[in-house]
């Protein structure tokens, strides 16, 4: 059964003859009995017999006010009303318009086109060498070292993420330099001069040195055998199954914080790490499956190690 | 499909083709509504004035881009109402306090406002009648809350459809409706209470 309240919210629409036919059926019916309400309907009605029947006061001449006001625009406001003010008016401001237009996309193309001629030219230069690395042949012209083993171990050349990358890069001063004697480097190489780019090296790991870093006790451990260095800083990537991922990767975030190194988790199952060298065999020994910890495969010189964790699940 | 008149579509075209006088006579035409609304929804005489005058202003600018979807007096009104919501907005930012005072003298001649109306021989009482009229109806509107005092005086005192509001105010039919529902009874028991405490 409906409200006196409820038909009373139909008086409005019904008195401007906008209620439904059912609705204003209804509401008239409730009217014929209801005194309460059919006061509220005169009520209301009486009320807009008095508000349209108010006096309008009479306006100012506006005129003069408003050409004032024209008068007195801005030169910017003057400039945009004559770009879109209906043709012929706005006829050479829109040739002028058009023809900055056109001066921007012809500066805009040529540097574009200047640009992909120059990252063609750079592609032809570089070629794959016989371990599968870039290189840069208009400035390296040597055969890789024969010390070097490629076996299975395929090191990986390229960056890590980026975001581990740039988040913990090292600015040390003179961090792009490495020693011209170091029997890491692959000759033909371009080191670093001081304000140079962050020069980039990838180490070869010798035959059989794979199998160390893959075969680690315990039964669901997997390391990618990867590998770089920024600086003094070795950037290791690491693969886990674990049972529970996103746990796990809780309880290390946890405990990098309690041991006053650096955690950056880009997902919830893999987290970017940077920690001082001599605390890896630590973080390995507390977390690596099967509580291995891995040769010191890691660059000696390096005083960081950032750790590029990729925890999987071992659930089917 | 054009709603003007062609009378109007003249008008319009000798705007746009940079006709001064045109945009006169198109100013005369409708100053009157256009300060009206202006009045009833900011509650101030020289707002007013500075608002319908903007209102012109504005439409000069925008006269290019008017599609002649809806009559040229709505699309004015439309203008008037963004533009008292503007005010509204700057001055709430200010903190000042908008009171109606149709009792103060601030219309052209010094008049107070009440004693502004249209009726060219009203007789004494008539006029004091009118006056108290405009203060009652005028001091209600001003404490309804924005949104339901363009409802009232759109569709109470300027007479304008559902559909014709949706459009002024960008909100869908349906919305109208509760809308002026709700503000009319509001209306309802404020002047109520003001006759009551007379």
């Amino acid at each position: 059964m409906t409200s006196c309240s409820a038909y009373r919210a139909w008086l409005s629409p019904y008195v401007d003859g906008r209620l439904e036919a059912a609705q204003r059926l209804h509401l008239e019916t409730h009217l014929t009995g209801c005194s309460g309400c059919h006061e509220a309907l005169a009520s209301l009605q009486q009320m807009l017999a008095t508000l349209r029947a108010l006096e309008t006061p009479a306006a100012p001449d506006l005129l003069p006010g408003i050409r004032r006001k024209l008068a007195a625009a801005p030169w910017w406001r003057v400039v945009i009303e004559r770009v879109t003010a209906p043709w012929p008016q706005s006829l050479p401001w829109h040739g002028l318009a058009m023809a900055t237009t056109a001066l921007l996309v012809i500066m805009v193309a040529r540097n574009s086109m200047v640009d992909r001629s120059f990252q063609a030219e750079k592609a032809g230069r570089l070629q794959h060498d016989d371990r599968g690395l870039l290189q840069d042949r208009s400035s390296v012209g040597v055969a890789p070292s024969a010390g070097f083993g490629s076996g299975g171990a395929r090191a990986n050349a390229s960056r890590p993420s980026d975001d581990l990358g740039k988040a913990f890069r090292s600015d040390t001063p003179g961090s792009g330099e490495f020693p011209a004697s170091s029997p890491s480097l692959l000759e033909g190489e371009r080191v670093g001069v001081g304000g140079a780019p962050m020069l980039e090296r990838t180490l070869e790991r010798e035959a059989g040195l794979e199998g160390e870093l893959g075969h680690l006790a315990g039964a669901d451990a997997e390391v990618k055998p990867s590998q770089t260095i920024q600086g003094n800083t070795a950037v290791l990537e690491l693969r886990w199954v674990v049972p529970d991922p996103t746990a796990t990767a809780t309880r290390i975030v946890e405990w990098i914080h309690a041991h006053e190194g650096l955690v950056v988790a880009t997902t919830p199952t893999r987290l970017s790490i940077r920690l001082p060298h001599a605390m890896l065999p630590v973080f390995l020994q507390q977390w690596a499956p099967g509580g291995s910890v891995l040769p010191a495969v890691v660059e000696p010189t390096a005083s960081w190690i950032t750790l590029s964790l990729d925890l999987v699940s071992s659930q089917p | 499909m054009s709603n003007l008149t062609d009378d109007e579509a003249q008008i319009l075209a000798r705007i746009r083709a940079g006709d001064g006088e045109a945009f006169g006579q198109l100013v005369h035409r409708h100053q009157q509504m256009v300060f009206a609304v202006a009045l009833r929804m900011v509650g101030d005489f020289h707002d007013a004035e500075d608002v319908a005058q903007d209102v012109f202003v504005r439409a000069s600018r925008a006269i290019g881009a008017f599609r002649q979807e809806a009559k040229l007096s709505t699309w004015l009104v439309a203008i008037t109402m963004n533009l008292c919501r503007n005010r509204r907005r700057w001055w709430s930012r200010h903190r000042r306090v908008i009171a109606a005072s149709l009792d103060e003298p601030a219309g052209p001649n010094a008049e107070p406002l009440g004693d502004t109306v249209s009726d060219p021989s009203p007789s004494p009482a008539q006029s004091a009648q009118a006056s108290e009229r405009q203060r009652v109806v005028q001091g209600a509107l001003q404490q309804l809350e924005p949104g339901a005092r363009e409802m009232v005086v759109l569709r109470d005192l300027h007479g304008y459809t559902y559909e014709e509001i949706a459009r002024m105010v960008r909100c869908p039919v349906g919305t109208v409706k509760s809308r002026l529902s709700r503000a009319r009874m509001q209306m309802r028991a404020l002047l109520h209470s003001e006759t009551v405490s007379e």
